[in-house]
C-alpha cells in the first residue's frame, strides 16, 4: 500500500485531476486521523471538527499569506505556517476540552456543534485575520524560495506542482499515522481505549478522566488544524462563504471515519478515499447511465444533472455500505483476514490474528 | 510479465516502481503543439488536424446555483454553435461542451475541476462565482491562463488574465443611488441596503459608500443576512422601524424573493431596487416562463414595487441592432430556454471570446501567452448592443460602468422592462479599481 501511494504520481492514471484529488484525500484523512483520535479512541462524539479546520487555515493564511492595507499577513515560510496551524488549534482543543468533562455521548455532540455557529461569527468579525466575509487569499506552499505552486525540476525530474503538494502531504499524514499508532499502544492510548469502553471502570482503575479526555482533543485540534492550513492552501482561499467550514464538513469527518473504521489507524486513510474518489468517480461514469435521464451539458436532454445523479448514487451507496458493513473498511479486511485464516487451518496452517479490532459507531455513541 | 512487474508484485518494492515512472514521466510532459500552417504558435486544446479549439467550463450544473450555471452555459453554447454552423473563425471550430464541467459552486471542486480540464483547453471560458474563481485565480495567473469569469466582482478588472464583460457590482449600486437620488429627484428619501454576508455583498457595499459620500442621501440602515438564513423577520422590522423608503438588495433570488415576500406579509413595501442577480424569472411563475404558475409575489401590488438594476438590453427589444440575431439563434438552439438575463450573459460572454481568438488567429499565435496578449490588445468589443461595449487594453479597469433600470412588467418576455437607459452617475466615477 505503501509503495503504491510513493509510486502513484507516475503511474499512468496520475492525471492533474487525479493528483489533486489525491492531494484533497491525503488531506482530509490527517484531519479524520485527528477525529479518529478523539471518536474512534477516545469515544468522545465531536461535531466541531470543522471549526479546527477553520483555524487551522486561517492561522495558515495570518502566517504565511500576504497582507494588505486592511488584512494583516507575515509571508512567513511554510515550514512555520504549518505546524503553527496545529499549535494554535490545539491551543483552541485545550480550552474547549474540559467541557467533555461533564457531557458524554450525544450530549458533547450538541455542544461542540456550537463550535462550528460561534467560528462563523469570529470568521465575519475578525477581519484583520480572517479576511472578513470576503475571505482571504492562502498563498501557495514555500520553503524558501522552493514552491510547490510551481512544476519542479529535481535531479533532472519534472516535478508538476500537484505531484509535489502530494508528497508533502503524504509525509506528514505518514508521520501522523505513525504517531497515532504508537499512542495507541502506550499508557495513554490505553487509557484513552479504556475510556471509550467504560468511563466509571476506567476511573476506579485509576485513570484521569480530564487528563486524557483534554489530551485526545489536544492532539485531534492539532492533526485538524494541520489539515485546515494544508486544505486552505490547495483551494488558495479562506471565506467563511459559502459555507465552507460548516456542520457538512464536520460531518464529512465523522462519515470517513464511520466508514472507514471507527478506532483504526488505516480507517481515516480508507474513508477518505472512499469518501473523495467515490464522488468523482460516479461523476466521470453518470452520464453513462442510461435512458436519456442524465442531462450531461448545460443544453443537454435528461432530468437530472451528472452531478445531482451521483449525489443520489453516493448516498444511497453510504447506506447500503453501513447496513452491510457497520465496521467500516477495516472491518472488511478483518473479515477478509478471518475468511482467509479459516480457509488456511483446514489446510493447517496457523491461524493469523486481527490486530486491531474496530469499533462500530454504535458502540462509541453509547 | 516483464521481471519489473514480478520484483513489484512480489516484493512491493516501491524504488523499482519510481523508476519505472520515472521513465514514463520523461516521455510525457511536452505538449502536443504541431507546427501548423504559417508557422501559427499553439498550445494546449488547440488541435489544429481537425481545427478545432477546445475551452472548458467550469460552472454549477447541480445545487442552489445551476439555476444561474444552466442558462448562462446554454447561452455559450449557443453562441459557439451558431458560430461553427457559419463557419467558425476562420475555418477555426469552438467546442466547449466536451470540457464543461460541474463545479457544485463550490472552491474544491473548482480546483478539481481547473486541474481536469487545463491541459486540454486554451482557456477557461466560464467560471462562475467570486469565491470558486477566488480559489483559481492564483493557478491561472502562474500558467497565463485567460478566464471568462461570470462574476461582476469590482476585484476582477484589474487582473489581466480575467476576462470580463459588464459593469461591477459596486458600479451598479452607485448608479442605482443616483437613480433615486437625481433622476427621480427623491433627495431626501430614506435609503438603506440589506447584503449577503460575503464578497458579493460586501462589493455592492462598497458602491453604496461612495454614493453616500457623493450624493449625501439619507442612509437609514445598512443591513446584512448570511446566505443560508431562512428567516427575515428581523431585517424587515428594523427597515419599517427605520421608515425605509427605498431598499437596495444584493443577494440572490432566493434570499431577494424571501425579504420582498416577507415584507409583503408584514405590511412593508418599499421600493425594493434589486442588483442584477437578485432576479430570476422563477421569482414569478413556477418555471420561469409566461405560461408557468403564478407565484404569490406575481401580484401587481407587489411588482409595482420592484425595481432590478441591469446593465443587458431587454429580452426582445429589437430596436437593439443585435436582438435580431439573439433571438434567432434563441429559437434554433434553444428554444426550450425560458427568457433569462444569465442566458443573453452566457451568448455576450462567448461573443466576447469569439473576439479575443480572432485576434490571436489573426496574429498567428493561440498558444496561451499569445491569446492572453490578444486579449490585452483586442480592443472595442460590440454585442449588437445586447450588452454594454467593452474596450481591452493593457490598461485595465471596468470594462463598462452604464447601469440601466428595469420594473417588472408581467406582460413582457423575461418579465422586465427597462424604464431608464443605461447612464454613468457621479459616484460610479469616484470608485477606484486598485491592483489587487
Amino acid at each position: 500500500m505503501a509503495a503504491l501511494m510513493l509510486w502513484f504520481p507516475f503511474s499512468p492514471m496520475a492525471t492533474k485531476f487525479w493528483l489533486v484529488t489525491a492531494v484533497f484525500i491525503l488531506i482530509f484523512a490527517i484531519g479524520a486521523l485527528g477525529l479518529n483520535v478523539l471518536t474512534g479512541y477516545t469515544g468522545q462524539v465531536s461535531l466541531g471538527h470543522a471549526f479546527f479546520i477553520a483555524v487551522g487555515a486561517y492561522t495558515g493564511a495570518y502566517l504565511g499569506g500576504v497582507g494588505s492595507r486592511d488584512i494583516t499577513g507575515l509571508g512567513l515560510s511554510a515550514a512555520i505556517w504549518i505546524p503553527a496551524a496545529g499549535v494554535i488549534a490545539a491551543l483552541c482543543g485545550l480550552i474547549i476540552g474540559p467541557t467533555a468533562l461533564r457531557l458524554r455521548g450525544l450530549y458533547l455532540g450538541i455542544v461542540t456543534i456550537g463550535l462550528v455557529f460561534i467560528g462563523q461569527h469570529i470568521w465575519v468579525n475578525a477581519p484583520r485575520i480572517t479576511g472578513g466575509p470576503g475571505g482571504r487569499t492562502l498563498p501557495s506552499i514555500t520553503f524558501g524560495s522552493f514552491d510547490l505552486g510551481q512544476d519542479q525540476t529535481i535531479a533532472g525530474i519534472t516535478f508538476d506542482s500537484n505531484a509535489l503538494n502530494y508528497y508533502l502531504c503524504l509525509f506528514i499524514l505518514a508521520a501522523a499515522m505513525l504517531f497515532v499508532w504508537n499512542l495507541a499502544r502506550t499508557r495513554m492510548g490505553r487509557a484513552m481505549q479504556a475510556v471509550r469502553e467504560r468511563e466509571l471502570a476506567a476511573n476506579l482503575m485509576g485513570i484521569n478522566l480530564a487528563r486524557t479526555k483534554i489530551t485526545a482533543f489536544v492532539i485531534s485540534s492539532f492533526l485538524a488544524g494541520i489539515a485546515g492550513a494544508l486544505y486552505g492552501s490547495q483551494i488558495h482561499f479562506a471565506a467563511p462563504n459559502p459555507q465552507t467550514w460548516d456542520l457538512i464538513l464536520s460531518i464529512q469527518f465523522v462519515a470517513i471515519i464511520i466508514v472507514g473504521g471507527v478506532g483504526t489507524v488505516s480507517g481515516a486513510l480508507l474513508g477518505s478515499i472512499f469518501i473523495g474518489a467515490l464522488p468523482q468517480i460516479l461523476n466521470n461514469y453518470a452520464g453513462s447511465i442510461p435512458f436519456g435521464l442524465i442531462q450531461t451539458t448545460a443544453g443537454g436532454g435528461g432530468y437530472i444533472s451528472y452531478g445531482d445523479a451521483a449525489a443520489v448514487v453516493y448516498g444511497v451507496l453510504i447506506i447500503v455500505f453501513l447496513i452491510v458493513e457497520p465496521r467500516g473498511l477495516v472491518g472488511l479486511a478483518a473479515r477478509a483476514r478471518r475468511l482467509a485464516a479459516r480457509y488456511r487451518s483446514t489446510r493447517g496452517a496457523p491461524p493469523s490474528v486481527p490486530s486491531q479490532r474496530p469499533a462500530s459507531a454504535e458502540e462509541v455513541v453509547k | 510479465m516483464t521481471v519489473t512487474d514480478r520484483l513489484v508484485r512480489l516484493r512491493g518494492l516501491g524504488a523499482a516502481a519510481i523508476i519505472a515512472g520515472l521513465a514514463a514521466c520523461g516521455t510525457s510532459g511536452t505538449s502536443n503543439t504541431s507546427s501548423g500552417a504559417a508557422a501559427l504558435k499553439t498550445g494546449p486544446g488547440i488541435d489544429t488536424a481537425t481545427k478545432t479549439i477546445h475551452l472548458g467550463v467550469l460552472t454549477p450544473l447541480s445545487g442552489p446555483v445551476a439555476v444561474i450555471g444552466k442558462p448562462l452555459t446554454l447561452g455559450q453554447e449557443t453562441f459557439f454553435q451558431q458560430l461553427n454552423d457559419s463557419g467558425g473563425i476562420e475555418g477555426w471550430k469552438i467546442d466547449i461542451k466536451d470540457h464543461e464541467k460541474d463545479t457544485k459552486y463550490d472552491p474544491q471542486t473548482q480546483v478539481q475541476q481547473y486541474n481536469a480540464v487545463i491541459d486540454s483547453v486554451a482557456f477557461i471560458a466560464q467560471s462562475l462565482g467570486s469565491p470558486t474563481t477566488l480559489a483559481i485565480q492564483q493557478l491561472a495567473d502562474q500558467g497565463k491562463v485567460l478566464i471568462g469569469a461570470a462574476t461582476q466582482s469590482s476585484s476582477w478588472v484589474t487582473d489581466p488574465v480575467m476576462a470580463v464583460i459588464g459593469n461591477p457590482y459596486s458600479i451598479d449600486i452607485a448608479n442605482g443611488i443616483d437613480w433615486v437620488v437625481n433622476k427621480l429627484g427623491k433627495k431626501s428619501a430614506k435609503i438603506a441596503i440589506v447584503y449577503q454576508n460575503d464578497e458579493y455583498g460586501q462589493d455592492g457595499l462598497r458602491g453604496y459608500k461612495a454614493a453616500l459620500d457623493t450624493y449625501h442621501f439619507n442612509d437609514v440602515g445598512q443591513l446584512t443576512y448570511a446566505a443560508t438564513d431562512t428567516s427575515f423577520t428581523s431585517q424587515i422590522q428594523a427597515l419599517a422601524t427605520a421608515g425605509a423608503e427605498y431598499v437596495f438588495l444584493v443577494a440572490t433570488p432566493s434570499p431577494a424573493g424571501k425579504l420582498v415576500g416577507t415584507g409583503a406579509a408584514l405590511k412593508y413595501l418599499p421600493n425594493w431596487v434589486f442588483q442584477g442577480p437578485c432576479w430570476s424569472g422563477l421569482l414569478m411563475t413556477s418555471d420561469g416562463s409566461a405560461t408557468g404558475k403564478p407565484t404569490p409575489l406575481n401580484n401587481p401590488a407587489i411588482t409595482s414595487h420592484i425595481n432590478v438594476l441591469g446593465f443587458q438590453a431587454q429580452w426582445g427589444d429589437t430596436s437593439v441592432p443585435g436582438m435580431t440575431k439573439f433571438l434567432a439563434d434563441h429559437d434554433k438552439y434553444a428554444p426550450t430556454q425560458v427568457p433569462d438575463p444569465y442566458y443573453m450573459y452566457g451568448y455576450a460572454e462567448a461573443e466576447m471570446e469569439a473576439a479575443v481568438l480572432k485576434k490571436a488567429i489573426d496574429s498567428n499565435d493561440l498558444s496561451r501567452q499569445g491569446i492572453l496578449t490578444a486579449k490585452l490588445n483586442t480592443g472595442k468589443i460590440t454585442f449588437g448592443g445586447l450588452t454594454p461595449d467593452i474596450n481591452y487594453t493593457p490598461q485595465l479597469g471596468p470594462v463598462a460602468e452604464q447601469t440601466g433600470i428595469s420594473a417588472v412588467d408581467i406582460t413582457v418576455p423575461g418579465f422586465l422592462k427597462i424604464i431608464q437607459a443605461p447612464f454613468l452617475g457621479d459616484a460610479a466615477k469616484t470608485l477606484k479599481f486598485p491592483a489587487s
